[in-house]
């Protein structure tokens, strides 16, 4: 059963074995894994419930209801717009459904760096092969491949570059290009339309625009987790609530589960809670095809071809190295990323049919941490500290040559990126003024849409959160299962990662 | 961007310059904030040009002083502050005696071209911010899509 904030009159109580605090990724498969097996299971959801008729592909509207503040959470420098979904289903609703799992290389960097000895691709095997076949994973077809992408492998073949095709969690896709905000075809396979559906069937209760404001460990078999009841879109409190648990599943995404940890009061028992933040930023790169090319960038799958020959993973470094990956990011909010302003900016975007967009990938190391403030509406607010590293500028820097050497040899007449400093580039030969670029708050677009890291699993409870079985140091009946337990980034896509591990970690509790 | 992080900039008040062009019903901008904010999205988005639409003919600053009333008082906790900064101060500071309001569109468009490349990051931020909210609203107007080419939803409300 689904129960949305406005059919309460009055204040919730209740209990359940199990409480999961969100609806995305890893709440999602932990509810769905739970309720088969019998447990009584709750999922409280802060953003609201949307299904396929409520996606009107529009960007004001849908951006608001289906992302984290609106699409406008950002670093507190302003330079990087974290982007996460927040609504049934979480991120999964709004993602891009590329699906790229972890491979070998990344587990014996966390077993080598971490000593996470049970993270082994044996290990994973069964729960990849669950979550793949839930979301109907499956390989992006030729034909699906848009110019926009299109444009990507043509100019990697030219240079030499290896190139791929991403597999995605999409059946029935008819290219509408809307996957950011909602698909209004259920084409794609998303949480929503998977994992919780089931969970539902097997007696999971979701409470949709239900925040989680704190949790009170009573004891190792009770929990009291309370929030409030939100008003939709403006997310003001409504009604309280509060339910009894015997076991509490924390997946609210890696800016707000470490966040309730904290406004719980166990900051001081975690240390390293919202420690170890990794954002994976993106800056974006515009390429202008001339007046014989109609790229039409925002129709058909936005994501699906990227650069695999600068990927570099290794159990030494972990994932390193970068890519240009193919995107559309939908017409209003590429307008906002577009540098330049006045006539000038109006000029760029009367050229919209003939530019192609896609995003520079760079896998980072954790360097940033969340700090939290009281606030007497939400009871905590999040703040997002990062500080890209010099390594990482100067792996961004070869990314933008290799995304302006593709292009242009793919045929483009001009390269320029998403920052308002960026140099107009004309032709190859014009590469080495990227040499001068400075990535500056206030000037550069970045965007995150892989936020983890912030209670990370590990076997020191001074420098991790949570154990290899996703509890949390210290509690028997406290988990974490969301992006945030990664040591360090998981994969340049996070979504498959985050379900396997979710779906492992759920039958660890099974097990228990 | 994010109007957040100007939460620094001070919050005081705009004389208003203009009462006669200020819609009645202001949700979040008082009448003289509302003046410059119109004069400022008018320098972001340009009547003719490339296209004809601008920032003008759709009332886009109406529209936003909607929108910025709807979100959460955080993330535009700076911008009051950042209006009056901007009113008062960024034209003197690049060369341009007068309040931003009153200055000529090509000062205008041309102080906050030059903030927009300042060597103080609050200062790339407040004008970055402010376009970003402008253009996203402004490009999610239907009447805008014909003149970029797009065809818009497939879905239709
Ligand atoms: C725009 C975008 C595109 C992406 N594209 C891809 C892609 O193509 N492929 C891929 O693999 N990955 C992609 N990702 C990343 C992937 O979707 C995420 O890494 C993954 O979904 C994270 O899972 P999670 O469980 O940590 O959080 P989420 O899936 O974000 O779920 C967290 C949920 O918790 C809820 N919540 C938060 N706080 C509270 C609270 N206090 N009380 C109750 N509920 C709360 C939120 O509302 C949200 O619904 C993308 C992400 C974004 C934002
Ligand atoms: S591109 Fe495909 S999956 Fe994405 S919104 Fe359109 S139909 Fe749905």
């Amino acid at each position: 059963m689904i129960v949305e904030g406005h059919e309460h009159t009055k204040e919730l109580t209740r209990s359940a074995h199990t409480v999961v605090i969100g609806s995305g990724s890893g709440g999602s498969v932990v509810a769905h894994t739970l309720a088969q097996a019998g447990v009584e299971t709750v999922v409280l959801e802060e953003g609201g419930h949307f299904d396929r008729g409520g996606f009107t592909q529009r960007e004001g509207e849908m951006l608001k209801k289906l992302f984290r503040n609106g699409a406008q959470q950002y670093t507190t420098d302003g330079m990087i717009n974290v982007l996460q979904g927040s609504c049934f289903g979480g991120s999964t609703v709004i993602n891009m459904a590329d699906c790229e799992p972890m491979t070998e290389s990344l587990l014996a960097h966390w077993r080598e760096e971490f000593l996470l000895t049970s993270m082994t691709m044996d290990a994973m095997a069964p729960s990849l092969e669950r979550v793949r076949a839930m979301l109907q994973v499956q390989q992006i077809r030729p034909d699906q491949v848009n110019l926009n992408n299109s444009l990507v492998l043509q100019g990697a073949k030219k240079l030499g570059h290896s190139t791929a095709v991403f597999e995605h969690n999409r059946k029935g896709c008819i290219g509408s290009g809307y996957c950011l905000l909602g698909c209004a075809y259920d084409a794609k396979k998303g949480a929503h339309l998977n994992y919780l559906p089931r969970a539902i069937d097997a007696g999971v209760t979701v409470y949709t625009d239900a925040r989680v404001e704190r949790i009170e460990v009573e004891s190792a078999e009770k929990v009291f987790v309370h929030g409030s009841i939100l008003e939709r879109g403006v997310r003001i409190a409504r009604l309280p609530f509060k339910v009894e648990a015997q076991r509490v599943v924390m997946a609210a995404g890696a800016a707000h589960s470490p966040a309730i940890l904290w406004a719980s009061g166990l900051g001081g028992k975690l240390p390293a809670l919202g420690k170890n933040l990794s954002l994976q930023p993106q800056l974006g790169v515009i390429a202008d095809y001339g007046d014989d090319t109609a790229v039409t960038m925002w129709r058909g799958i936005p994501q699906s071809a990227y650069t695999t020959a600068f990927d570099d993973i290794s159990p030494e470094k972990g994932l390193s190295g970068y890519r240009l990956e193919g995107l559309n990011s939908g017409v209003a909010l590429f307008a906002a990323n577009l540098p330049g302003l006045g006539h000038p900016h109006k000029a760029q975007m009367s050229r919209l049919k003939h530019l192609s967009f896609g995003l520079v990938l760079v896998p980072d190391r954790p360097s940033g941490k969340l700090d939290w403030k009281q606030d007497s509406e939400r009871g905590f607010a999040t703040e997002i500290h990062y500080t890209p590293q010099t390594e990482w500028i100067e792996r961004l820097r070869k990314g933008m040559k290799l995304a302006a050497e593709i292009h242009f040899a793919a045929g483009a007449k001009e390269v320029y990126f998403t920052a308002e400093n960026t140099p107009l580039l004309k032709s190859a030969d014009d590469l080495s003024k990227l040499d001068d670029f400075k990535l500056l708050t206030g000037s550069a677009h970045l965007i995150s849409a892989h936020i983890q890291g912030t209670c990370r699993m590990g076997l020191d409870p001074k420098s991790s959160v949570v154990d290899q079985d996703h509890r949390v140091h210290g509690f028997e009946n406290l988990y974490v299962v969301d992006a945030s337990v990664h040591p360090t980034t998981a994969s340049p896509h996070t979504m498959i990662p985050v379900m396997t591990l979710a779906d492992r970690a759920a039958r660890r509790m099974l097990d228990r | 961007m994010t109007l957040g992080s100007l939460g620094a900039l001070p919050l005081l008040g705009i004389s208003c310059s203009a009462p006669g062009n200020v819609p009645a019903d202001l949700k979040f901008l008082s009448t003289g904030e509302y003046t410059l904010f119109q004069a400022i999205v008018d320098a972001f988005i340009p009547s003719g040009g490339a296209f004809a639409l601008g920032a003008k003919d759709v009332k886009l600053a109406q529209l936003m002083d909607q929108e910025l009333a709807k979100l959460e008082p955080a993330l535009v906790q700076g911008l009051k502050g950042g209006l009056f900064f901007l009113e008062y101060l960024a034209g003197p500071l690049n060369g341009c005696w007068g309040r931003m309001s009153r200055l000529s569109d090509e000062d205008r468009v041309a102080v906050l071209a030059a903030l927009s490349h300042s060597r103080f990051a609050l200062l790339r931020e407040l004008v970055v911010s402010l376009k970003v909210l402008s253009t996203l609203t402004f490009y999610d107007r239907p009447e805008v899509w014909p003149q970029i080419a797009y065809d818009g939803p497939w879905v239709k409300s």
